[in-house]
């Protein structure tokens, strides 16, 4: 299931609280340009490493694609983390 | 046991197909009704494939206090991550094949192929992990 939110909620020991709602497609836009500049380094890596670049971006589109309806949630006493993949 | 499948064991009992073929023949019939070929070995009766993989953790830090985590993994993921292990290098790999043999563990990780890792993650559905202590609860399962 392609991710479409990403639900981030942190509570703090002091009480304060962030929550974040954030659209996925938006977050993969504002990573684009570093993507961009990684790109050539991946690409050299690649070559040294000699692994297959273009099986590397499948797999790990493959990983980001199937990251709907993850859920890590943490809680004690004084802190909750808690991070949605809806 | 429905016409179709009973008609392919009939074509295997006659001899007419072989046991690959029949398993492929029904493979296909399970995806041709939209689920996939997994069923309960005992009883032939089919299975829900899960979902997610669940971690549970409850536990009871005297530092910290009640500690919870609740961990969802979907099991597309995983498949996907098992994908992941194809990209080790040739290199990295012969590395790993010494490391374990020093070890002791005569494994060659060339063997573990994806087709055999995503058998692995479908079988998932079975695992159940239960550890229970005076200071923890963990639970692993699928659902």
């Amino acid at each position: 299931m392609i991710p479409c939110l990403a639900r981030v909620s942190v509570r703090r020991p002091t009480g304060r609280s962030l929550r974040l709602w954030a659209p996925v497609i938006l977050v993969w836009l504002l990573l684009t340009p570093l993507v961009l500049i990684a790109a050539p380094f991946a690409l050299i890596a690649a070559v040294v490493l000699r692994f297959n670049p273009f099986a590397a971006i499948l797999a790990v589109g493959r990983v980001l694609w199937a990251l709907g309806g993850m859920r890590i949630e943490i809680e004690n006493a004084r802190t909750r983390v808690l991070i949605d993949m809806i | 046991m429905n016409e179709d499948r009973r008609h392919i064991l009939s074509m295997l009992a006659e001899s007419k197909i072989t046991a690959d073929e029949a398993e492929r023949l029904i493979a296909a019939l399970g995806e041709a009704r939209g689920s996939a070929p997994y069923v309960d070995k005992a009883s032939g009766a089919p299975l829900n494939r899960p979902k997610y993989m669940r971690v549970v953790v409850d536990a009871n830090d005297a530092s910290e206090g009640p500690t919870k985590v609740n961990i969802r993994v979907p099991m597309q993921l995983l498949r996907a991550g098992v994908k992941l292990g194809s990209l080790i290098p040739a290199h990295a790999r012969d590395k790993i094949n010494d490391a374990m043999a020093k070890e002791g563990i005569p494994f060659d990780i060339n063997q573990l192929k994806p087709e055999n890792l995503e058998a692995m993650v479908d079988q998932l559905n079975d695992l159940t992990v239960d550890v229970d202590n005076e200071r923890a609860k963990v639970r692993i399962f699928c659902e």
